[in-house]
């Protein structure tokens, strides 16, 4: 709606291949010489794609992380990875597949350079699909010598189409013993169907606490939406294990490149549309969020407000069913609206993209119509969210 | 008969007036692939142009190929020039357990432009398929003689092989083969988040910025195409009547859809959408509904007595909520 507000945000859009172009400008006379003289210029962007063999060596004797459960905080992940990934778990819709990443631990992260997929397809009742890849994996990874990759198996990744990013009963399991037996190792999980209909990678990374270790102060983490047959599963193990913020990196060439590919698949994200694409996963959210309403109607009735607090009052009035109800618990109505709200969010947003496509292509020039069905639209996606 | 043979090398790809009848599309996984697999050996070797070899994986439907993805390559112990074929045959496997759709149709390196060396190398390939493919990722410098952005091409250029009967003799050449780039909509998604740096959220505004930026480069293309009909019209520029057949074609084929069928499926599906929307709606005043009573009940039930609460509260909910409507009312 605040026009000018999207005016300068897509400016930025439009002068950040601009800005490439300058700093190329700039430099090609400084790329000219070193290429001529064969200068090796290493810019610092790149430098984590080199692989030191002392380094690795010395950390992993270390083995700072044997010491604190919770050492690793982050999880960086190279492009060529994610997308591998990405791709991966997207063709292996309705099943879940697996595969392993090789990388490195720095500093306080664990960096995974490269994934490759695994030929097997997990399901809840396989608890070690993974042994059965056995003979694949060490194949692979012993011959990885060869093309020059050096770095080491550092975890395996998993795709839950639908269902969001945790760990289940069984992954933990399988983690908790990778982490024993395998250290470094971190578990990823992706869901490709939240992906397509979101339009950002839904993506996370995972370490579980060894078990005989309880964290010392439990978050409240994100809310996400999970649907009823797996809710379970979700929330008997969520204590076990702790969430890794995931980055994403590239190269200084891969960078050039994506803004070179701009200039080709801008066709492609006018043409897909994930209203049709994800056709299937937007029906079953439906059905999920109508099951989940039919279970808050049953509850709702019991459901209390919070006292009312009196400023200045002092925190030990607060009686003890008090701080249950601190923890800010969304009872089932509450949290099917966000459900609700996530969904129509998303549908408006596909929407859009169609009647954006219709005006540009089908309007005849007298039709005035256009503008305002767009401007509609925006109220209205605006109202839902 | 050096000189001879220094001018018999001339180029071992044919002059641009021939071309390949391939219809060839490239994924950007295969690109970025290259680019990482580069930037490592890079950093291994310290050095700006170290060797690079591997093998591109994709489907082939008659002229239509597809390049989906790659994988290194290694060469035999010490040599540059014999590929190590165990290492070939034993990863091409691996990948056809997990993808079985794709094949091996060439392989890849990085040069400016193929010459002789390629050629002997490209004789290994072709065990493994009928006509392999070869793909150039070019490092020199890209250029930036124009401002526009838009007019820049990846600095990648794909090739076939084929043979060239000249002076009674046939020799292997490579012509080259236009190609456009395809992307599947998981794998869009991926490359523009890498691209953005990760991160950030789904709001309505990122999503506009994205639309916006596309249409924008729609209009872009539209302009360069008005300018170059009205530079025609002008005289300035030699008519092409093949292009002005296609851009009258485009034209004729605008409005794209005033097909009774397209409108009556664009309409269900924006009903959906917008009837989605007010359920969410609906949903949601429910829940500040029942917040609101919730304070109510609160506010007006007394408060001392947590067990006399609960009685009335119960009492006053049943009448309250009605939840014995909701059943009724479908």
């Amino acid at each position: 709606m605040d026009c000018t507000n999207l005016e300068s945000a897509s400016v930025t859009i439009h002068v950040a291949p601009c800005h490439l172009l300058l700093h190329m400008t700039s430099s090609t006379a400084f790329k000219t010489f070193s290429i001529a003289n064969d200068i090796f210029e290493v810019s610092p962007q790149d430098e984590i794609y080199a692989f030191d063999v002392e380094a690795n060596k010395r950390i992993n004797r270390e083995a700072p992380w044997d010491k604190d459960p919770q050492y690793f905080k982050s999880c960086k992940i190279s492009a060529v990875a994610l997308i591998k990934m990405v791709i991966h778990a997207r063709s292996g819709v309705p099943h879940e597949i697996m595969g392993l990443m090789q990388g490195k631990v720095m500093g306080n992260s664990l960096v995974i350079m490269d994934s490759f997929a695994l030929p097997v397809q997990g399901t809840e009742t396989r608890v070690n699909a993974a042994n059965e890849a056995n003979e694949y994996m060490v194949k692979y990874i012993s011959e990885s010598e060869k093309a020059k990759r050096l770095e080491n198996a550092i975890g395996w990744y998993h795709s839950h189409p639908g269902y969001g990013c945790w760990l289940s009963g069984i992954d933990v399991d399988t983690q908790m013993n990778n982490q024993q037996f395998q250290d470094p190792f971190v578990a990823v999980v992706i869901d490709p169907n939240r992906t397509i209909s979101a339009g950002k990678v839904d993506i996370g990374a995972f370490r579980t606490y060894p078990s005989n270790y309880t964290p010392p102060n439990v978050s409240a983490s994100e809310y996400q939406s999970i649907p009823l047959s797996k809710i379970e599963d979700f929330g008997v193990h969520a204590n076990q294990y702790y969430p890794l913020d995931v980055e994403v990196f590239k190269s200084s060439l891969d960078t050039e490149l994506l803004g070179l590919l701009w200039n080709k698949y801008w066709v492609n994200t006018l043409s897909q549309s994930p209203l049709i694409s994800n056709r299937a996963y937007a029906v079953s959210q439906i059905v999920d969020l109508h099951q989940k309403l039919s279970k808050a109607q049953a509850t709702v009735s019991s459901t209390r407000a919070p006292m009312p607090i009196v400023k200045g009052q002092e925190e030990k009035a607060s009686s003890v069913p008090k701080k249950d109800e601190k923890k800010k618990e969304d009872n089932q109505l509450a949290k099917g609206v966000k459900d609700s709200i996530k969904i129509a969010a998303e549908a408006q947003h596909g929407l859009i993209s169609q009647v954006l496509k219709d005006i540009v292509f089908s309007s005849r020039p007298s039709q005035q119509a256009g503008a305002i069905h767009v401007a509609e639209m925006i109220d209205t996606a605006m109202s839902v969210e | 008969m050096t000189s001879q043979m220094d001018t018999d090398e001339q180029s071992i790809v044919l002059p641009t007036s021939t071309t390949s009848g391939l219809s060839l599309s490239l994924h950007p996984l295969p690109i970025l692939n290259i680019s990482e697999h580069l930037t490592r050996l890079k950093l291994q070797t310290r050095s700006n142009s170290p060797f690079v070899l591997g093998a591109l994986l994709g489907t082939q439907n008659g002229r239509e190929v597809e390049i989906v993805n790659t994988f290194e390559l290694a060469t035999e112990e010490g040599r540059d020039d014999l590929v190590d074929h165990d290492f070939l045959v034993s990863r091409r496997d691996q990948y056809k357990q997990v993808f079985p759709s794709l094949e091996f149709i060439g392989w890849y390196t990085v040069a400016s432009v193929p010459t002789s060396r390629h050629i002997a190398l490209h004789e290994q390939f072709t065990g493994y398929c009928s006509t392999p493919l070869l793909l150039v990722l070019q490092p020199s410098i890209i250029t930036s003689s124009s401002s526009d952005v838009t007019g820049q091409t990846l600095p990648f250029k794909a090739y076939e092989p084929t043979i060239e009967i000249r002076d009674k003799r046939t020799r292997s050449v490579f012509i080259e083969a236009p190609f456009k780039v395809e992307t599947g909509e998981a794998e869009r998604i991926a490359v523009d988040w890498t691209a953005k740096g990760g991160g950030g959220s789904t709001s309505l505004e990122s999503h506009l910025q994205t639309q916006r930026a596309a249409v924008k480069m729609l209009h872009e293309r539209i302009l360069v195409l008005v300018q170059y009909v009205t530079n025609v019209i002008a005289g300035q520029i030699p008519t092409d009547h093949t292009t002005l057949r296609s851009l009258s074609a485009l034209i004729a084929s605008l409005p794209a859809s005033e097909n009774k069928g397209f409108r009556d499926e664009f309409n269900i599906e924006y009903e959906d959408v917008q009837l989605t929307a007010l359920l969410s709606s609906l949903t949601k005043s429910t829940n500040i509904l029942n917040d609101l009573v919730d304070k109510h009940l609160v506010l007006t039930g007394g408060s001392r007595d947590d067990r006399t609460l609960n009685v009335r509260r119960r009492g006053m909910g049943r009448q309250g909520m009605m939840p014995g409507d909701w059943a009724m009312h479908p």
